[in-house]
């Protein structure tokens, strides 16, 4: 599952749905190499570089096992601090996916980042779910202590909300999150802060 | 009477329950559970037994859970909203400030339900 990629180009197709940033998820740059007579250990990757990728499908039951693998890949690679964040961000994201995903493939990736690993999950879903995100995100960014103490409220009426896991992805493991949308394919990007 | 620690404790993958005289529940390991009609049922027992033998308090230690889902937080709020609601005895959770979850999500309880619960961390 782990694979060697090149950095993403920067989207041009955005549709009117515009990304709802926390913060700048900046698309990966190509770093010049420094001159040296010699080099004796490959080059890191570039800011931004999926280290790996695992593709399930909507409804599967790979959320466990999946999350299980990253959350120790992650412990492996970056470190118990960054992985115990991440751990949270990945599960939360996924489980959104795999159950509010519509037909077509979940990708889920583990970005090595300038400073900090993050996670980016992509889906597809209805435009209704869409809006639902994009009001939800609105009210995140502006008081995400209250937005969850809110999804906590209504979680407890007997519907569990999908709101409550990007919530805890900011506020809890204070994630840098960016939603990006396009057409009816959703893009969840959140970045451990260190 | 039935005591506290006679409630059966359901087997959920990952997780470690135990019950102790006369009235703490220790919960360790993790809970990622999509479907939590079991957990809310045993924390639904707990909660009766606890009303019916008049116990003033009941304390839940969390601080080995080093991993829950946000179905799991959900059911520790349903806990905490039956506990406020009947105001027979009082919830006092034991918590890690290191597992930002827990930090978190009982920081909020409190917000909710304060005279209901009280969190206390570990040293």
């Amino acid at each position: 599952m782990d694979r060697e990629r090149k950095p993403d180009p920067p989207s041009s197709s955005k549709t009117a749905w515009s990304s709802h940033s926390s913060g700048s998820f900046k698309s990966p740059s190509h770093e010049s190499q420094p001159a040296s007579a010699t080099r004796v250990a490959a080059p890191l990757p570039a800011p931004g570089t999926t280290v790996v990728q695992i593709l399930c499908s909507s409804g599967s039951s790979l959320l466990e096992p999946t999350h299980a693998y990253l959350t120790a890949y992650c412990k492996a690679r970056f470190g118990a601090r960054a992985s115990d964040k991440l751990s949270v961000a990945i599960y939360e994201l996924l489980a959104n996916a795999i159950a509010y995903g519509s037909l077509g493939d979940v990708v889920v990736e583990i970005l090595e980042g300038t400073v900090t690993p993050g996670v980016r999950v992509a889906n597809n879903t209805t435009m209704a779910r869409i809006g639902m995100l994009n009001g939800h995100v609105s009210k995140l960014r502006a008081d995400p202590g209250k937005t969850l103490l809110d999804e906590m409220k209504r979680s407890s009426s007997g519907t569990v909300r999908p709101m409550l896991g990007l919530v805890r992805v900011v506020h809890e493991v204070g994630c840098q999150l960016d939603v990006s949308v396009t057409g009816q394919r959703v893009v969840v990007t959140a970045f451990s802060r260190g | 009477m039935k005591s506290f620690t006679d409630v059966s404790v359901p087997a959920v993958p990952g997780l470690e329950v135990l019950l102790s005289a006369p009235n703490r529940v220790t919960m360790k390991g993790t809970i990622t559970l999509q479907d939590g009609s079991a957990l809310s049922a045993f924390f639904r027992a707990l909660h009766g037994r606890a009303r019916d033998n008049k116990l003033g308090e009941v304390e839940l230690d969390v601080t080995s859970l080093r991993f829950v889902n946000s179905s799991a937080i959900r059911l520790f709020v349903d806990w905490a909203v039956w506990v406020h609601g009947d105001g027979a005895y009082k919830l006092r959770c034991r918590i890690d400030r290191r597992q930002t979850w827990q930090k978190t999500s009982f920081s909020a309880l409190i917000a909710m339900v304060d005279d209901a619960i009280v969190v206390e961390e570990a040293s």
